[in-house]
């Protein structure tokens, strides 16, 4: 023990800054935290409610709006449209994506990287691209036209399809957890009864997945309900909510229908994420610690019935994708069919929509970098207990709220919240700093339930035997905390990035013509019926996203291969 | 290190009630008590992670009852040993040392030297999840050193490995804590574990401090039934009357003193101290009975015994082998004698 001495000299050296940092991290940070969280979110959604009760001179309205909205011809047919193309767009949702999700985890489908793959191409494109690939089937010049048997695309077939497209992946995502999470041990029980297939799947699996059908039905009823781009695109005459808002907003300035209707699309929004909250704890439920997850036999029959299915699928995702593909490259459709590049030559020109997709690589940047480092902060401030009760949880609910909020009355709050006159914080209105952070609200929670679900699972007990080294909470997470999030960071990064690449809805209330962003662009040029050039610009923007989620699951891979203290053997 | 009066309470539950502990410069106590009678908790509160509601925690000389665990002195060792998984063990053990500014020269000799004196110097460069669990006991013990701590805190800090591993690194433990010289506080629930290392153990019960005293002092001169019973093995017969030197406890009439006026009182003896066969013969307090079940232990049989004057009363007698000429059967008769010196009266519930 010579050294005994001189570490304990040194150990007393900076012990005050040590305990002024950490009063300051456990008792300030969260509180800032949450302050910022709650002026992204939950105020412009509360100045958003305010002006719904409101007239436009400022004098208390009661629910004037709300039956102006009612008794106004042609307005309150969008209500109805929205709930009744959002249920059927559901279910058919429900009934394409669960037997591909099914074959994903309980058949030994084959192909299924590739069909994951094409899957999941539409998460990567704004909601319009395959609403253009319709077009250029099924629309009045559309290849395919006759197919629809003289139904019309534009309208409620459109919006169905359209929506179908753009959900299936999002429900494929939330059936693939709950299937891929199921106890093997039920089903040697039943075997050892004398169970069937068939019988197998309804007493066991379908039961067993029930929750995760209803919180998958609830997702995507918000999702198509609150969407922007396919009715947009092929709604035609039929009104829906969310392009009703948008009329209503730029179109005659009404703002205070253009509350009362954001109220409409974000009250079902809201409950439909009870459901879905209440869904996925009785899912999480039904699952013991010591379950043994399932290892699908072989069974010719099924597997290849399930593959021609799950082909079937991919084909028409393929297909509509590529269709879009085909007519962004087209000379002149339908009349000259020969192959140009001149659509993709005025994305990369110096023109309006060159510097649309170079705002839109901006936004994603910084929505990425700051979404990151925020969502690291706040999702370590819960996970590691770092503050007093009460403003943590305070953080965490504030986190919760922006997944019930449709990005079209997110971004009208942020008008009525950020461009108030009295609002001190009015000249960030109009800039892309505004955007920015409207982005990194609209997509917050699942962000900050990954950097949470990673963090928690190390031992508390770290935590504590660090802070009995004499280390801040700052230096704990920076010396263990951040190499442990690092590859979920990654993660974190590229969902940002490319939810920020590719959304509209959150957006549209808020650019300027310095700010418009490249899938903005894209609606735009759509109702200027300029499809090629639409096409090439979604197109590219879907490469992009692409692009980024490679780059993503490769740093990830190789982050993790770099930290060997994850291997077993040195 | 001085404890005087320390309470804490969870809303209506008092999860450690009115505790006095002294432990002096470089002793070794235990701290020992069922699961839930607030060992941790006491554990925690010494260690600064939780605030007591009343009473005063002393260290050297400063009262830290207030203090955070940042401003006391202290090394720890967790149940799960909560080593840093993304550090080797050379950063685990430097992990305190760079958190204080200490130049890197001067960690590296350090760590150097306590990996030397818990023999993992071979093991410096490896991630915790690449040794054995008994290696990475060894790393938290380190890391708890590493500090110069005036008091070494240790939560359960065997219960995760396995039997034979623990017994030897119990051994270990203990000539390190003399080596080194720091007073160490250890919460257990393993009796045996508390009495191989221990100067002192604290019993404790309900969040309360039942007794206090060396392992000899209170496994033989237990407070009460409770501190008996959690130590040992023990026959318990209940007291129904007492008159001088004689009571008789559930139908057995025995020799014994102190009985009188104990409030709920029982006459205690442990297993081992019970005579049984020829050693009986002629005996104070000799009784008839039959075996009613026998266990074999290997070196130890275990009889139960049933005295024909009160064939309710099972008495549990433990006998070495070797000093049997045959392990007797069920429904052998075999006499017992219970010799008034090991005879305890507790009272308690």
């Amino acid at each position: 023990m010579t050294d005994l001495g001189a570490s304990q000299t040194l150990s007393s050296h900076g012990r005050l800054g040590r305990v002024v940092s950490t009063r300051l991290t456990r008792q300030v940070l969260p509180l800032l935290a949450a302050a910022l969280l709650a002026l992204a979110t939950i105020l412009p959604i509360g100045a958003l409610l305010i002006r719904s009760l409101y007239n436009r001179d400022g004098t208390f309205a009661g629910f004037d709006n709300f039956v102006r909205y009612a008794t106004e011809p042609g307005l309150a047919v969008a209500a109805w449209n929205s709930v009744m193309l959002s249920g059927l767009a559901s279910l058919l949702t429900i009934l394409i994506a669960y037997p591909v999700a099914y074959a994903f985890h309980r058949s030994c489908m084959p192909f299924k990287g590739a069909i994951r793959v094409i899957m999941m191409l539409p998460l990567l494109a704004p909601s319009m691209l395959p609403s253009i690939g319709l077009i250029y089937l099924f629309g009045t010049q559309g290849v395919l036209k006759s197919w629809l048997l003289g139904a019309e695309l534009y309208g409620p077939v459109g919006i169905i399809l359209g929506s179908v497209l753009y959900a299936v992946p999002h429900a494929l995502l939330i059936l693939s957890a709950g299937l891929a999470g199921s106890d093997a041990r039920l089903y040697e029980a039943a075997r050892a009864l004398r169970a069937g297939p068939w019988r197998q799947f309804f007493a066991i699996t379908l039961p067993f997945s029930r929750y995760a059908i209803i919180s998958a039905a609830s997702v995507v009823f918000v999702l198509v309900f609150t969407d922007f781009g396919v009715p947009t695109v092929v709604g035609g005459s039929t009104n829906m909510l969310a392009t009703d808002i948008y009329k209503l907003v730029i179109g005659r300035f009404d703002f205070e229908l253009g509350a009362v209707v954001g109220v409409l699309l974000l009250a079902p929004a809201v409950a439909a994420y009870g459901i879905d909250v209440l869904a996925r704890r009785a899912q999480r439920s039904t699952l013991s610690g010591k379950s043994v997850p399932v290892t699908p036999q072989p069974l010719a029959v099924r597997d290849w019935t399930l593959a021609a299915f799950a082909a079937l699928v991919s084909l028409a995702v393929l297909g509509v994708i590529g269709m879009a593909v085909f007519g962004s490259l087209v000379k002149f459709w339908p009349y000259n069919l020969s192959i140009d590049f001149k659509n993709y030559a005025g994305v990369f020109a110096d023109g309006d929509d060159g510097r649309a997709l170079l705002a839109s690589l901006w936004l994603a940047g910084f929505t990425a970098l700051f979404g990151a480092l925020f969502a690291a902060l706040t999702g370590w401030l819960v996970a590691r207990k770092v503050g007093a009760v009460v403003p943590t949880q305070l953080v965490q609910g504030l986190a919760m709220l922006p997944v019930a909020v449709p990005g079209l009355v997110l971004g009208l709050g942020y008008i009525f919240f950020f461009n108030a006159p009295a609002n001190p914080l009015n000249p960030v209105f109009g800039t892309l700093m505004l955007m920015v952070i409207c982005s990194i609200a609209h997509f917050y929670t699942v962000p900050h339930l990954m950097v949470v679900g990673t963090l928690m699972r190390t031992d508390p007990e770290i935590d504590l035997a660090a802070r009995a080294l004499q280390s801040t909470p700052a230096g704990t997470a920076r010396r263990i905390h951040l190499p442990m999030l690092l590859p979920t960071l990654i993660d974190v990064f590229g969902y940002f990035f490319v939810n920020a690449m590719t959304t509209v809805s959150a957006l549209i209330f808020l650019f300027t013509a310095s700010t418009r962003v490249g899938a903005i662009a894209v609606v735009n040029l759509l109702e200027g019926s300029r499809y090629g050039q639409a096409a090439a610009l979604a197109v590219v923007i879907m490469l992009i996203s692409m692009v980024a989620t490679g780059l993503q699951l490769a740093l990830r891979t190789y982050v993790l291969r770099r930290q060997s203290w994850r291997q077993k053997t040195g | 290190m001085r404890i005087k009066n320390l309470s804490k309470r969870y809303g209506r539950t008092t999860v450690v009630d009115a505790v006095d502990l002294d432990a002096a410069a470089s002793r070794f106590v235990c701290v020992l008590g069922p699961s839930g009678c607030g060992k941790t908790t006491l554990l925690r509160l010494i260690a600064g992670f939780e605030t007591a509601d009343a009473g005063t925690i002393h260290q050297g000389g400063r009262d830290v009852t207030r203090f955070g665990p940042e401003s006391r002195d202290f090394g720890i060792v967790f149940q799960s040993y909560a080593l840093f998984p993304n550090r080797t063990v050379s950063d685990n053990v430097g992990f305190g040392l760079e958190a204080t500014g200490v130049a890197r020269a001067a960690r590296a000799s350090r760590v150097t030297e306590l990996l030397a004196l818990v023999g993992l110097a071979d093991h410096a460069a490896k991630y915790p999840n690449q040794i054995s669990g008994g290696q990475q006991q060894r790393v938290a013990l380190a890391r708890a050193l590493a500090l110069s701590p005036g008091l070494l805190l240790l939560d359960e800090p065997l219960s995760a490995l396995d039997a034979n591993v623990r017994a030897h690194l119990r051994t270990e433990l203990q000539a390190l804590q003399r080596r080194v010289g720091v007073t160490a506080i250890m919460v257990t629930h393993d009796r045996e574990e508390a009495f191989s290392v221990a100067d002192q153990v604290v019993i404790m019960n309900k969040g309360r401090v039942e007794q206090t005293g060396t392992p000899e002092n209170v496994y033989h001169r237990p407070a009460n039934l409770f501190v008996a019973r959690l130590l040992g093995g023990c026959n318990a017969l209940a007291i129904d009357r007492a008159d001088g030197a004689m009571a008789v406890a559930q139908g057995l009439t025995l020799q014994v003193a102190g009985a009188h006026g104990v409030a709920k009182a029982h006459v205690c003896i442990r297993p081992g101290a019970v005579l049984v066969g020829p050693e009986a013969d002629g005996a104070p307090n000799r009784f008839a009975a039959r075996v009613a079940a026998t266990t074999f232990l290997g070196d130890i049989v275990r009889l139960l015994l049933q005295p024909d004057d009160s064939p309710r009363t099972i008495i549990e007698a433990e006998v070495l082998r070797s000093r049997l000429d045959r392990v007797p059967q069920t429904g052998d008769p075999l006499g017992f004698a219970l010799p008034a010196r090991h005879l305890m009266v507790l009272g308690g519930d």
